[in-house]
C-alpha cells in the first residue's frame, strides 16, 4: 500500500513559521558550507597551480643534490649553450632552440625606500627564451623588461604578495629591490601557475644584483615527451658539469606530494569544524522538534505514517539547508575565488570551481540530512498519547 | 542524546585519524630491492655479458686519470655515483672506484648509490660513464637496468673504448661481466 506523504508546502509553511529559527538555521548552514568551500578551494589551487605550471615536454636541468629545490641549486653558466651544441631532440624554431637560462631566487621586495620589512617573493632572471619554454606565460599589459634598466615585470599576485591591493602593480609602478628601485615594464598573465605570483627581470640583472655567475637551472623544452630521455643522457656523459635532469611536471608533483601535509591539515580543519557545525545543527534540531512534539503527534492521529512525519521533516531540514548552502556557495565564489595565498615564497590562487561548488553543495545537503534524522527519530519515538499531551 | 553525540564525535575522531593521504614513501635504504628489470635484454648484441672476468682490469679512477679518445680499457668498478645511475630509456650506466664508499643509512642519503655524503668533487673525479652504443654510435634505446643482474651497487667489468674525455670519461663498452651483486645495504 502506498504511504500518504506530506505535501512539500507544509515544509516550506514550517519554515515560514519560525522566521528567526530559521534565518539562524540558514546562518549556519551558510557558514558551514563557506568553510567547506575555502577549504576546497585551497587545496584545489594548491593542486592546480603546481599541475599546469608544468609543460609536459619540459625538461629541467639543475645541480645534482637540488632536485627539490630549484631555489638551491647552482650550476655552470655554460650549462646552456653546451645543451644547445650537444643535445639532440631539442625543439627549436626559425633557427631559436627552446632552451632558457634561468636564475630563481627569493628576494625581499619593498613598496616602498624605506619599508622596513621586504616581503619574500620569488625572482625569476630570464632570457627572451623564456616566453618559449614557457608558453602559459605572456606579457597581458606593457612589456618584457630592458637588460641594464632596472625593469621587471610581475605576476598579478605579486601585489597582493607584498601587501598592496590587487590591480596596484601596473605598469609604471616601483618596486624596491636590493635597495633601489625597479620600474614595472609588463604584467604577466599565467593564470593557475605559480608564475602569476612572479617578479621576471632579465637575467644578467638578477645575477649583477645577486653576485653570481652561476644559473639555477637551464628549462629545455624537447620535441616530444619521449625526449627526455636524451637530457638524461646529456647529465648523465657529462659529469663535470654535475647536473641532473629532471622532468618539468616531476619536479612540480613531488612540490605538490611536499605541500600535502598543509592540504591535510586545512582539509582537517574543515571537517573538524563542519563537524561542530553538524553537532551544533543537531542540538539546534532537537531543540526545535521537541517543541514541535504534539504537532507531530497530531500528524500520527491524522493518519500520517511515521515514514511520512519522518520525510517531511528531512524536507524543511534539506531546504533549509540547500538555501545555505547556494548562498554559501555564492558568497564563496564572490569572496573567495582568485585570492593568492602566499606560501613561503611565491603564492596560488584560491579556486571555486565546477568540483569545488559541487562538493560544497553537496555538504550542506548533507548536512540537511544527517542533522535532522536523529532528532526526527527521537521525537518518533513518543507514543501518540504522550505525545499530544506534552 | 549524549551518548549519541558522544559517539558521533569519537568516530570523527576515528575516521579522521585513519583516513588522508598515505603519507610519502619513506623507504629506508634497508627496504630498497632488486629492481625488476627496466632493460631488454634482447636489445643488446648477445656477447656483450661476458660469463668470465676480463683480464687487466684497473680502477676507475686510475682509468680517469689516463685516458685517451680511442684507448681501449678494461675498468673495475661499482654501478653507482648519482640518485640516477641507469639512464631510463638509453644503455647509460655510471661506475664509480671501489674505493669510494656509498653511504649508510644512517647519512640520510635518498639511496645509497647516490654517494651524497661524499664531497661533489671526489665523486666526479671518480666517476666514469658507461654506454653500450648501436651501430650509428648512439646509445641503444634500452636501460641496462636489471639486464643481466646489473642494479646499483652491483660491482661489474667492462672492457670497451673511451669515447670522450671532453669534461668527464665516457666509456664505449664491447663486453660486461658482473663481478658481484649489489650487496643488501647494511650487510656491507
Amino acid at each position: 500500500m502506498a504511504i500518504r506523504l506530506l505535501p512539500i508546502d507544509y515544509a516550506v509553511r514550517s519554515l515560514g513559521r519560525r522566521p528567526l529559527r530559521t534565518a539562524l538555521g540558514v546562518a549556519g548552514s551558510v557558514l558551514v558550507v563557506l568553510l567547506v568551500t575555502a577549504a576546497a578551494a585551497f587545496v584545489r589551487g594548491m593542486r592546480t597551480s603546481l599541475a599546469v605550471t608544468a609543460t609536459a615536454e619540459n625538461v629541467i636541468l639543475l645541480g645534482t643534490g637540488s632536485e627539490e629545490s630549484i631555489e638551491r641549486s647552482q650550476i655552470d653558466p655554460r650549462v646552456a649553450g653546451i645543451v644547445e651544441a650537444s643535445v639532440a631532440g631539442v625543439r627549436s624554431e626559425i633557427g631559436v632552440a627552446f632552451v632558457s637560462p634561468e636564475v630563481h631566487v627569493a628576494l625581499a621586495i619593498r613598496t616602498a625606500e624605506n619599508e622596513p620589512d621586504g616581503h619574500l617573493t620569488v625572482v625569476r632572471g630570464v632570457s627572451e627564451r623564456a616566453f618559449l619554454v614557457h608558453p602559459q606565460v605572456r606579457i597581458a599589459e606593457g612589456r618584457a623588461p630592458e637588460p641594464g634598466s632596472d625593469e621587471i615585470a610581475v605576476g598579478p599576485r605579486v601585489a597582493g604578495q607584498v601587501g598592496l591591493d590587487d590591480g596596484d602593480l601596473r605598469e609604471g609602478s616601483a618596486l624596491w629591490i636590493g635597495g633601489r628601485a625597479w620600474t614595472v615594464t609588463g604584467v604577466l598573465s599565467a593564470p593557475n601557475t605559480v608564475m602569476d605570483g612572479e617578479i621576471w627581470m632579465p637575467i644578467s640583472d638578477l645575477q649583477i644584483l645577486t653576485r653570481r655567475n652561476s644559473l639555477s637551472c637551464v628549462v629545455v623544452t624537447m620535441d616530444s615527451i619521449d625526449g627526455f630521455a636524451d637530457a638524461e643522457a646529456f647529465a648523465a656523459q657529462r659529469l663535470d658539469l654535475e647536473i641532473s635532469a629532471l622532468r618539468e611536471a616531476d619536479y612540480y608533483r613531488e612540490m605538490a606530494s611536499f605541500m600535502a601535509p598543509i592540504r591535510m591539515l586545512v582539509v582537517a580543519t574543515a571537517l573538524l569544524i563542519a563537524l561542530g557545525g553538524l553537532l551544533g545543527g543537531v542540538n539546534t534540531m532537537y531543540a526545535a522538534f521537541a517543541s514541535r512534539v504534539r504537532e507531530i503527534g497530531a500528524l500520527q492521529v491524522l493518519g500520517f505514517r511515521r515514514v511520512a512525519v519522518v520525510v517531511s521533516l528531512l524536507q524543511e531540514s534539506i531546504l533549509l539547508n540547500a538555501a545555505g548552502a547556494v548562498l554559501g556557495v555564492g558568497a564563496g565564489l564572490l569572496l573567495l575565488d582568485g585570492i593568492a595565498i602566499r606560501m613561503s615564497m611565491g603564492s596560488f590562487g584560491l579556486i571555486v570551481d565546477g568540483p569545488v561548488v559541487t562538493l560544497a553543495l553537496v555538504s550542506g545537503l548533507l548536512l540537511g540530512v544527517v542533522g535532522a534524522l536523529p532528532p526526527t527519530l527521537r521525537c518518533l519515538r513518543l507514543p501518540i498519547a504522550q505525545a499530544l499531551r506534552s | 542524546m549524549n551518548r549519541l553525540l558522544t559517539l558521533l564525535a569519537l568516530g570523527s575522531a576515528l575516521s579522521l585519524a585513519a583516513c588522508g593521504e598515505a603519507p610519502a614513501e619513506t623507504k629506508t635504504v634497508h627496504e630498497v630491492a632488486a629492481p625488476e628489470a627496466l632493460g631488454d635484454a634482447n636489445a643488446f648484441p648477445t656477447d656483450l655479458f661476458a660469463a668470465t672476468a676480463p683480464e687487466g682490469a684497473i680502477g676507475v679512477k686510475q682509468a680517469i686519470d689516463g685516458a685517451k679518445v680511442g684507448q681501449a680499457v678494461t675498468v673495475r668498478g661499482v654501478i653507482g655515483g648519482r640518485k640516477v645511475a641507469f639512464v631510463n630509456g638509453r644503455a647509460i650506466v655510471l661506475l664509480i672506484d671501489e674505493a669510494m664508499s656509498y653511504c649508510v643509512p644512517e647519512e640520510g642519503c635518498p639511496t645509497p648509490w647516490d654517494y651524497c655524503c661524499t664531497p661533489k668533487n671526489q665523486l666526479v673525479a671518480n666517476t666514469l660513464t658507461v654506454q653500450v652504443t648501436d651501430d650509428d654510435g648512439q646509445p641503444i634505446s634500452s636501460s641496462l637496468q636489471g639486464v643481466h643482474g646489473l642494479r646499483e651497487l652491483a660491482t661489474v667489468i667492462v672492457e670497451g673504448v673511451v669515447r670522450s674525455t671532453e669534461g668527464s670519461v665516457v666509456l664505449d663498452a664491447t663486453r660486461i661481466h658482473l663481478a658481484e651483486d649489489g650487496p643488501l645495504v647494511g650487510q656491507r
